[in-house]
């Protein structure tokens, strides 16, 4: 039997009330009740541009919303910009007039940078007792790292560092203790040689152990490339050929080609696909980010980390440091609500709430006293390893890109210089002297040019 | 009349004026400002500062990567360009023939041209290996060791050279419509006078391929001096600046080391060396190309 549909009239005027009872309520709640979109339509917009994307975004976005959900006034809108054409795009962007908030740069150019207009300075916006926090609490690496003659431009927002990475294992099989590392960088060097692996034709099939990175070794060996006293370029120094010495002679040890050929057969070093998880290097001198690699992708690989052991002679919890900034750009139309957002994700005013950001992204924190609070504490548990990094952190001999305002130039020579001496090309010796000489030029050039030295 | 004339030259302008508008915006202006911006220090941020010909003065004599990368440069194009045109002609008079499936062959050797610069790098980063590249493997094959190509400074720029060759297919097209476009009545009275294939070859085809030729060197030599995407992509200009071409070390001064004035200096130099290359080939023509009347 089919029901007929209902021509009630009373029946109707009850629905007809029911229904709009309800939507009178809806819209009543709707305004009444302030919702997020309406909250958020009221807040000053704050732009800030990072590169952070792959694996990073969501933890970065996750940083975003707690200060977005913390804030009345402010509300950061976050652009993810690819890191080729960062630096390009925030340049034209501030020619265009239109410059973002805030940025977090990796290029190592924040002197360069301010010296030639595109950065502000943000201690102007820092409360005088944050100023006196950072003073006081930060790491002594991130303590001096962003200064450009007298004014913080950058805020250090995770600093790489370097320590050895080894793998017991490869230790048991040639029959050394992995519990007895080796104390200097000589012996660790001959370690690294008994633990080295070739076929029946002489190719290389897993390396030992083999210092790379001129910059990366040269603060073991007591080196570096400026003097933070006196402000000047220390390129050619005997502690700096001592290293480059090391270095070049390690490597000819093996063989250049050898090498060459070893590494150009080994996959791309990110996520699971880092060689040092297949075991293609033993012993290795990494950055921190390691760590979460490790955790993520290979969990059950038994390794240990320890600071670069110094040469005979040389600085012990010694490494180079690369460091994120967060920077505002001259003519950032919101610079308050930007140093909101830099404070808040720093911890400068709560280093308890920034310690549940550090671990997310596996960055090095800014302050030892991020690592008290228990959401560190926590995290420290599942990556024992990082206690190395801030057991080294805490050090007085890390080394940075010396704030000259051609900072870019240089690391390219040193670079270049690392090239030449470790394939071969020129002796150490020369290679530095070369160095010298080719600074000591573009620094004449720039003067000839009124840039500034 | 006139006035009609005007009102229709007008409503010309009118639909060109897109393309008009944005030539001066984005070519001329740009083109024009970059010969007084060579004249000052100028770091993208900050107004440009006068300094006279202080740049033009400093790379001419005082700035030894100028003429290390113009040398790289120069190499390139000398070896690249000469090969693509070998290389296009003597495709083109083999896909001349006329045998079974000759378009798909011109097909196939066309394909690589129309690849982008970017993927086609990615491509050849994989192919020069030292260790598991395509290369060395074939000549392992052989029982040769190749090199370490694009690691090695000795090899890396003839790496880029021998990359070249694999955009030979689109000049091949074009010396392959010159070649369509040779009478056949003059190979015809070759055959009769006893001309043998290669006679006809050297005294027909080439000399007539010759305006083809010639549009391809200049457009070549052009394009060699403004090599850049293939470096910037697979070597940055190492191992110890063997790559370092010059439209590299341009962009390096000007993006890198915020150096715009210098910058535009270099690019205002480059533009005279391809000015001059190209002058001097016209002038040359008279000597080697062939015009058919």
């Amino acid at each position: 039997m089919e029901t007929e549909p209902s021509h009630d009239p009373a029946r109707r005027r009850i629905l007809k009330n029911v229904v709009g009872t309800a939507a009178a309520a809806a819209t009543a709640a709707f305004l009444l009740q302030p919702s997020q979109f309406l909250l958020r339509k009221k807040r000053t917009p704050v732009r800030f541009w990072h590169q952070l994307g792959g694996e990073w975004l969501q933890p970065m976005e996750s940083i975003i919303e707690a200060f977005n959900r913390s804030q009345e006034r402010y509300e950061v809108i976050p652009l993810l910009v690819a890191d080729t054409e960062a630096d390009s795009k925030l340049m034209l962007s501030m020619v265009g007039g239109d410059p973002p908030d805030v940025v977090l740069i990796w290029t190592q150019a924040t002197s360069e940078w301010a010296e030639s207009g595109l950065l502000q300075p943000l201690d102007p916006y820092m409360r005088p007792e944050e100023m006196a926090w950072f003073l006081q609490n930060a790491y002594p690496v991130v303590r001096k790292s962003g200064w450009y003659k007298g004014r913080l431009y950058g805020l250090v927002m995770g600093f790489d560092l370097w320590v050895i990475y080894y793998r017991p294992d490869h230790f048991r099989q040639a029959g050394l203790d992995p519990d007895r590392f080796p104390e200097t960088l000589e012996e660790l060097t001959k370690v690294g040689e008994k633990l080295h692996r070739f076929d029946s034709g002489g190719n290389i099939t897993r390396i030992g152990f083999l210092p790379t990175g001129f910059q990366t070794f040269v603060p073991s060996f007591g080196g570096g490339f400026y003097d933070e006293q006196t402000g000047a370029l220390t390129l050619n120094r005997p502690e700096n050929l001592r290293a480059l010495r090391f270095l070049a002679e390690s490597r000819k040890q093996i063989g250049f080609d050898k090498v060459v050929r070893f590494e150009s057969g080994l996959t791309s070093g990110d996520g699971a696909s880092w060689p040092f998880i297949n075991g293609s290097y033993s012993i290795i001198a990494e950055g921190e980010w390691r760590v979460e690699t490790l955790r993520k992708y290979a969990p059950q690989l038994e390794y240990r980390t320890v600071p670069i052991p110094p040469p005979v002679g040389g600085k012990r919890n010694a490494s180079f440091s690369m460091t994120n900034f967060l920077v505002m750009p001259k003519g950032a139309p919101q610079p308050r609500g930007a140093w909101e957002y830099i404070r808040f994700w720093a911890g400068l005013d709560d280093p308890a709430r920034s310690a549940g950001f550090y671990p997310i992204l596996g960055w090095m924190p800014l302050s030892p006293r991020v690592t008290h609070a228990p959401a560190y504490e926590n995290w420290l548990k599942t990556a024992p390893t990082y206690r190395t990094f801030l057991k080294v952190a805490e050090s007085q001999n890390i080394r940075i890109t010396p704030p000259v305002p051609y900072q870019l130039y240089l690391m390219d020579q040193v670079q270049k210089t690392d090239d030449l001496a470790t394939r071969g090309t020129l002796s150490p010796e020369e290679a530095l002297e070369k160095l010298e000489k080719d600074v000591a030029h573009e620094r004449q050039r720039r003067k000839e040019l009124g840039y500034a030295e | 009349m006139r006035s009609k004339s005007l009102k229709k030259n007008l409503i010309g302008y009118a639909f060109i004026s897109p393309w008009i508008i944005g030539f001066l915006m984005f070519t001329a202006g740009p083109f024009l400002t970059s010969i007084y911006l060579s004249f000052t220090r100028y770091n993208i941020v900050t107004p440009p500062v006068w300094v006279g010909a202080q740049n033009y003065k400093m790379l001419l004599h005082d700035d030894p990567q100028f003429g290390k990368s113009l040398w790289v440069t120069f190499r390139y194009a000398l070896v690249s360009v000469p090969l693509g045109i070998i290389t296009g002609v003597s495709l083109a008079l083999l896909l001349n023939q006329k045998v079974r499936g000759i378009s798909i062959y011109r097909t196939l050797f066309f394909l690589p041209s129309i690849v982008p610069t970017v993927a086609m790098a990615t491509i050849f980063i994989w192919i020069l290996n030292p260790e598991i590249g395509l290369l060395n493997t074939l000549l392992h094959l052989f029982h040769i060791q190749g090199p370490a190509w694009l690691q090695d400074p000795a090899w890396a720029p003839w790496s880029l050279v021998f990359m070249s060759i694999w955009g030979v297919g689109g000049s091949m097209v074009i010396y392959l419509a010159g070649l369509k476009d040779i009478p056949s009545y003059l190979y015809e009275a070759a055959l009769i006078d006893g001309a043998g294939a290669l006679q006809r070859v050297r005294h027909i085809t080439l000399p007539m391929l010759t305006p083809v030729i010639f549009f391809n060197l200049v457009m070549g030599i052009i394009g060699s001096f403004q090599y850049f995407t293939e470096v910037y992509m697979m070597t940055r200009g190492g191992p110890e600046d063997s790559t370092m071409f010059y439209a590299l070390y341009l962009f390096e001064r000007a993006w890198r080391y915020l150096d715009m004035g210098y910058a535009s200096a270099l690019a205002w130099v480059l533009f005279a060396v391809i000015m001059t290359l190209t002058l001097l080939i016209f002038r040359s023509q008279r000597r080697w190309v062939h015009y058919g009347n």
